[in-house]
């Protein structure tokens, strides 16, 4: 008995090749399928959005690997000739590895994201519901389960964010216990503000401000983000109040983090403003992110007591750092899934010599 | 006096402790005041929030303030202060101006770190002064 997968992967598929071959959760026949393919004993389905891959555990013999290929594009009925290019092959130790690799997300697109052990428990409870899933599979699954567990806990593999968005609700967390009474400014609009706001609310701020130049300006984005903020957080209590550019200065007080990023010339916050804020509010910190370029929170602004400025190239240059910590945490993690997989390979050698003598 | 000295003692050693706890709060505030200050702050490490720091600070301030009022007040119930308990009402002054400036203008952070430093040694330098039975000053 060898344990063999069979897939592809964002590394070497695009996605309107992946999407070809995606199986659906909920396809009860595909397992049928799979049960039936020659040589499989046990089988296993995991299809996201970055992988499908087919793993099962097979009988030794000439062929098996190329039955499973053959089973993953004829399924969803393209010879297999057609995307022979993007399916890779792993079969005995290289599975093994392969899959403690998944499970702990050192083969994720994003190395450290959480999402993709959650989704290889999916794909095992799907599979074990459709009675497709063995003692063998079953051991090597809570294997990996416990390789991605080791990982998680012996290296800070996925503990920093690396995007701009996460780098600054962080920060945000750094300076604030508690966000959700917090009072957010956004200061223009963009996709890097939109990017920080998605991640302050998931965060669970719930008041936010929106500054613009003109008391017009300010109805007219009022009706699109009131939309925006209501369809993309249904079940969330955010309330959106909205200021012109004159009342910044009145209103700046109440600011407990300030979003910037508008396409002015000149600084709309100045030192004496933020001065004068930073008193109103009895020395309440003040979080600032000035994404935009040309800059339009005064720099000085953050040698002001109590008051944080961060601009766009300090938020990267944090990005980089973290990028660079977490390539350092992948190697250690991947000396444990070396140590586990050939442990494991070990392990299974010895059991299927046990059963093959029959003791 | 005898009768009030074990309230008194009591009283200093729990103001002590917590004003020792404000103080180390303090410093961890310090430090991640400045590496925020410095953009070297790693946002993945575990170090609490300012503002949790400041709350639990501002706490710890408070009782320990009151323990030491206190303290003082028992030994003011039976007679004068003497040397080694003017350093303690000095500290207590410090402390108090603390607690005051906090509630005025938010003093807060690098500033209550050095305050805290001088009215804390005051404070120790009265215990030791008591304890060593004015040998050290």
């Amino acid at each position: 008995m060898s344990i063999v997968v069979v897939g592809m992967s964002h590394k070497t598929a695009p996605l309107s090749i992946r999407e070809k071959i995606y199986f659906s959760p909920h396809d009860s026949k595909s397992f049928q399928e799979l049960q039936k393919v020659k040589g499989v004993e046990e089988g296993l389905i995991l299809s996201t959005c970055n992988r499908v891959e087919v793993c099962a555990a097979m009988q030794e013999g000439e062929g098996v690997t190329q039955n499973l290929s053959r089973f993953l594009t004829h399924y969803h009925g393209y010879p297999p000739a057609q995307f022979s290019s993007y399916v890779y092959q792993h079969k005995g130790k290289s599975a093994i590895h392969h899959i403690f690799r998944v499970a702990s997300s050192l083969d994720s697109m994003v190395v450290g994201e959480s999402q993709i052990l959650g989704q290889v428990k999916a794909a095992y409870r799907t599979s074990q519901e459709a009675k497709v899933l063995g003692p063998q599979l079953h051991r090597f699954f809570n294997r990996a389960f416990f390789v991605a567990k080791r990982v998680r806990t012996e290296t800070t593999l996925g503990s920093q964010p690396v995007s701009v968005g996460s780098v600054a609700a962080q920060l945000c967390q750094k300076i604030f216990k508690e966000l959700t009474n917090k009072h957010i400014l956004l200061i223009g609009a963009g996709e890097m503000v939109e990017a920080i706001l998605d991640t302050l609310i998931q965060r669970g701020v719930q008041t936010f401000y929106i500054a613009n130049r003109s008391k017009e300006s300010v109805i007219r984005l009022q009706g699109q983000l009131q939309g925006k903020l209501q369809e993309r957080f249904k079940q969330s209590s955010v309330t959106v109040h909205y200021l012109s550019f004159e009342e910044l200065d009145r209103w700046l007080f109440k600011m407990d983090v300030i979003l910037a990023s508008t396409n002015s010339q000149s600084f709309l916050l100045t030192r004496a403003m933020m001065e004068k804020a930073i008193q109103q509010r009895k020395q309440n910190p003040i979080f600032c992110v000035d994404i935009s370029v040309p800059r339009n929170i005064d720099p000085e602004v953050h040698n002001i007591d109590n008051i944080y400025l961060y601009n766009i190239d300090d938020l990267q240059e944090t990005v980089k750092e973290n990028l660079k910590h977490r390539a350092l945490e992948a190697l250690k993690a991947e000396r444990i899934v070396q140590e586990e997989g050939d442990k494991f390979y070990e392990k299974m050698h010895h059991w299927n010599t046990r059963q093959s003598t029959g003791a | 006096m005898t009768h009030f000295l074990p309230w008194h003692i009591g009283l200093s050693l729990l103001a002590e402790i917590q004003l020792a706890l404000a103080l180390m709060l303090g410093i961890l505030y310090w430090i991640q005041e400045r590496r925020l200050k410095k953009k070297t702050v790693f946002v993945g490490a575990s170090m609490p929030s300012l503002e949790a720091l400041d709350k639990v600070q501002y706490r710890l301030l408070l009782i320990g303030f009151v323990s030491l009022t206190l303290g003082i007040g028992i030994v003011l119930l039976g007679a004068s202060l003497k040397p080694s308990q003017s350093w303690m009402f000095l500290g207590w002054c410090v402390y108090g101006a603390i607690l005051y400036l906090r509630r005025l203008n938010g003093f807060r952070g690098r500033r209550v770190l050095w305050y805290s430093l001088i009215g804390f040694t005051l404070v120790i330098l009265s215990g030791l002064h008591g304890y060593l039975g004015g040998r050290l000053l």
